[in-house]
């Protein structure tokens, strides 16, 4: 079979949904591009679907809408976020079968909370998608009883900063904003030689050699931003009113 | 208070320390031992041998003008000498001590040398030891500390004036350049932007082929390396400002001529102190007293002139001390009632029956006068400088003002192409690299929709709109995202409205702000109540944020958000209290 929005598309004709009942999905993505490739595709494959822009715009419809199933982008500009909807939503809607649909590798170093846990939730990059196949054959896992493993690209072994733990992540993002090793041990009640040894690990971890001709700290921290990690800055002391 | 960059929002004060600690340390200071100094001693260092001790002892002028010649250069000699001695002692109380020594030192030689020089030349009776060296020193050495404080008053207020128009000439290329800056920085950005990558948009295009022909195979996967190593980083390092020389707002200050003047009007009173001006008419009487007088009549004669011209100052200022005059007149003003005091206080001593030197009528007058011409001075220089310091407050805290506005709004219009790039432009090239996987080979017809939708996506970069929402509709917003979770209850006053309508920046500054803090209250503080209030503080608006919840800025973890409230508040802080915590900002409509 085809798919009449996208010409030759490979996905296996046995995923597609029994239609005697329609399935609801809601679609928040802010690229309206985005948006309506994946409302088209959604609807070719008979979900009946609400596609909204803004968080608020998606309460706002959910509460009518009643979704079964939903597609989150996280970072949906504007302060907002997907992983916030999500927990919003699951109050209204606990049953409501969630797919992260995002830019960031890790939600680790986003600001974010913890996504919400269970089977109905997927995770996909949208880096590593080559087609919407993957995204239905998440939302389709989610909805059912089947594992959803595949579609957790937030526990994938290849994402940025996998091999860092919680701790060393902490004190990269600690370093990011900007504080000193004697800094971060103040605020994780350590010392600095500890910070400096976690620091170590970090390097290896990421593979940064020690060379003399390089500030490992200033590449860490490098890529630390470029994933879009967020700094976690302490509360600014300013000593001078104006810069 | 856990986050309160106070300094921001009063970043003209002074730093606290004791009136009586300052003005010692003045003393320290190595202007105490200048020429100036030197020079404001002159007419009493010089005229009072020449007049007094002449009136009182008779003899040639010449002899006199002899001893006032030597006593002055006495003077010089000890003064110079040691000036590069201050250098290497110590600092701060250390060195007024030297100062004040070396004054104790200059009063005693000078009167020592006073005394042999009047001696040789035989035109005093003897060599008046007691006068010479225990009497007639603390007059200088008063006259001294008092030049001295005045000269390094002066250099302060110099110093003050020179910064407040280094401040002001800031302020005003600032204000001037305001819009210049932040369209220049935009610009830079895309620009960058652009550099970053146009390279791989051109190969995606030339990959495309003119009419299509490509295929998904050679295609996507290159787009797919763009999109991660190009575009994704720089998106995220535009918000993050790691770019180098993004940071900070150029400006030069400007070297301006130090001009303040002194205020066209003054009230009588800045040149009528009656204590200040007591304590000094009780110094310069003093000598007068002792030389001629018995101990208890002199000391009797002093503080009768102290009181006397200070009751008389007192009743001045309380009956005439607010008119204000024209300058020039007001210090012509000051010296004439100066003057009459003198004329009425021997009078005044005579009829409550206190012992009076001879011959002291002429030399009282010219005295009174002469007090009345430092009281002048120093009530006009004293008011030029509470006006310099007011301006200089003024300014600076204007200029604190005009740099957060350009910080807001950098940092606004850096968000807003991070979020073009990030969004828009990289989400455009996702659903192409999609289209193209799912196409398998690229028609003529896909090439021309994704060279549109490229074109499309990266026309917003230099067209997207401020559009901001109107602040009702925003704050709905975010009360609808987390309806359900967190009761918000908003308080606007009616004058917020308005006042914020067409401040587009300063809006989008608020609304980022309570966003950020309700989803800080709720998130990291587990609130589940919030209450928004925002109203007018002047010509500032002031968001408060109450939550019920556990705060969002643990000994861990820092403070979270303080990045944004940094770059967007003029002013903010979060405190803790009973059952929750608020968050206070500051956002001024400059």
């Amino acid at each position: 079979m085809t798919n009449p929005a996208l010409p030759g598309s490979t996905l296996d004709p046995r995923s597609r949904p029994d239609d005697s009942f329609v399935r609801r999905l809601l679609v928040v993505e802010d690229l309206a591009l985005m948006r309506d490739l994946i409302a088209t595709v959604f609807r070719g494959h008979g979900f009946e679907v609400a596609a909204v822009g803004s968080a608020a715009e998606a309460r706002r419809v959910a509460k009518t809408f009643d979704p079964d199933a939903a597609i989150l982008d996280i970072d949906l500009g504007d302060g907002q976020n997907g992983v916030d909807l999500a927990h919003a939503l699951l109050r209204a809607h606990p049953y409501l079968a969630i797919t992260f649909l995002t830019d960031a590798g890790d939600p680790r170093i986003a600001r974010t909370d913890p996504l919400p846990e269970g089977a109905t939730i997927a995770y996909l990059g949208k880096s590593g998608m080559t087609d919407l196949d993957r995204l239905i054959g998440a939302v389709e896992a989610t909805l059912t009883d089947a594992s959803n493993a595949r579609y957790r690209d937030d526990r994938a072994g290849t994402r940025p900063f996998a091999r860092l733990t919680p701790a060393q992540l902490e004190v990269l993002a600690l370093a990011a904003g900007g504080l000193s090793n004697a800094g971060i041990a103040g605020v994780r009640g350590t010392n600095a030689r500890t910070v400096e040894r976690i620091l170590q690990y970090v390097y290896e971890a990421l593979g940064i050699p020690a060379d003399p001709a390089m500030n490992q700290r200033v590449v860490a921290i490098g890529r630390f931003l470029e994933e879009g990690g967020q700094p976690l800055t302490l509360p600014a002391v300013t000593t001078a009113g104006p810069r | 208070m856990q986050a309160a960059p106070g300094d921001r929002s009063d970043p003209g004060a002074a730093p606290p320390a004791g009136r009586v600690r300052t003005a010692w340390l003045r003393i320290g200071d190595p202007a105490a031992l200048s020429w100036r100094v030197i020079f404001l001693m002159l007419p009493a260092v010089i005229f009072s041998p020449v007049l007094a001790d002449h009136a009182l002892y008779g003899g040639p002028w010449s002899a006199w003008i002899v001893v006032a010649g030597i006593a002055e250069v006495v003077l010089i000699a000890i003064l110079v000498g040691a000036r590069p001695l201050l250098a290497r002692v110590g600092t701060g109380g250390a060195r007024s001590a030297f100062v004040l020594a070396t004054f104790v030192t200059a009063g005693v030689v000078r009167g020592a040398a006073i005394g042999t020089t009047e001696a040789v030349l035989g035109i005093a009776p003897d060599f008046e030891v007691l006068f010479r060296l225990v009497i007639g020193p603390p007059f200088i050495i008063a006259l001294l500390l008092l030049a001295a404080t005045a000269v390094v008053l002066h250099d302060e207020h110099q110093a003050i004036v020179a910064r407040l128009e280094a401040e002001r000439a800031r302020l005003l290329a600032l204000r001037r350049s305001v819009d210049f800056l932040l369209e220049r920085a935009r610009r830079e950005l895309v620009a960058r932007v652009h550099e970053t990558i146009d390279p791989g948009l051109r190969e995606l295009d030339a990959a495309l082929g003119p009419d299509g022909g490509a295929s998904a195979g050679s295609v996507v996967p290159a787009l797919r390396t763009f999109i991660e190593r190009e575009v994704r980083g720089f998106s995220h390092r535009i918000v993050a400002d790691a770019e180098p020389g993004e940071s900070g707002v150029p400006i030069d200050p400007v070297r301006a001529r130090p001009q303040v003047p002194i205020p066209p009007r003054l009230p009588l009173a800045s040149g009528l102190r009656p204590a200040f001006l007591a304590v000094l008419y009780l110094v310069i009487s003093a000598p007068s007293g002792l030389r001629t007088l018995p101990a208890p009549e002199a000391i009797a004669w002093s503080v009768g002139v102290a009181l006397t011209a200070g009751g008389l100052l007192w009743l001045t200022r309380r009956i005439a001390g607010r008119v204000e005059l024209p300058t020039p007149l007001q210090l012509a003003a000051v010296v004439v009632v100066h003057a009459i005091i003198g004329v009425l206080v021997i009078p005044i001593l005579r009829t409550i029956g206190l012992a009076v030197p001879p011959n002291v009528t002429a030399a009282a007058i010219a005295t009174s006068a002469f007090v009345g011409v430092v009281a002048a001075i120093a009530g006009a220089v004293g008011a030029r400088r509470t006006a310099t310091e007011a301006d200089l407050r003024e300014t600076v805290l204007a200029l604190a003002e005009t740099v957060a506005d350009l910080r807001r709004r950098t940092w606004l219009t850096r968000r807003r192409i991070a979020t073009v790039l990030h969004g828009t432009i990289q989400g455009t090239l996702h659903v192409a690299a999609i289209r193209i996987a799912s196409a398998g080979t690229v028609d003529a017809e896909l090439a021309a929709t994704i060279r549109r939708e490229i074109a499309a996506a990266l026309e917003t970069l230099t067209t997207t709109s401020d559009a901001v929402p109107d602040l009702a509709a925003a704050l709905d917003d975010i009360t609808a995202l987390w309806d359900g979770t967190c009761a918000i209850d908003t308080r606007v006053d009616g004058e917020v409205g308005p006042a914020l309508a067409p401040r587009t920046d300063a809006r989008a500054a608020v609304i980022e702000v309570v966003r950020e803090a309700v989803g800080n209250a709720v998130r990291h503080g587990g609130a589940s109540a919030v209450t928004i209030a925002i109203s007018m503080a002047g010509s500032a608006v002031e968001a408060r944020v109450d939550d019920d919840g556990r705060g969002w800025q643990g000994e861990r973890g820092g403070g979270m958000g303080s990045r944004l409230f940094d770059e967007l508040c003029d002013a903010w802080s979060h405190e803790r209290r009973d059952g929750g915590t608020t968050l206070r900002a500051r956002i001024a409509l400059t």
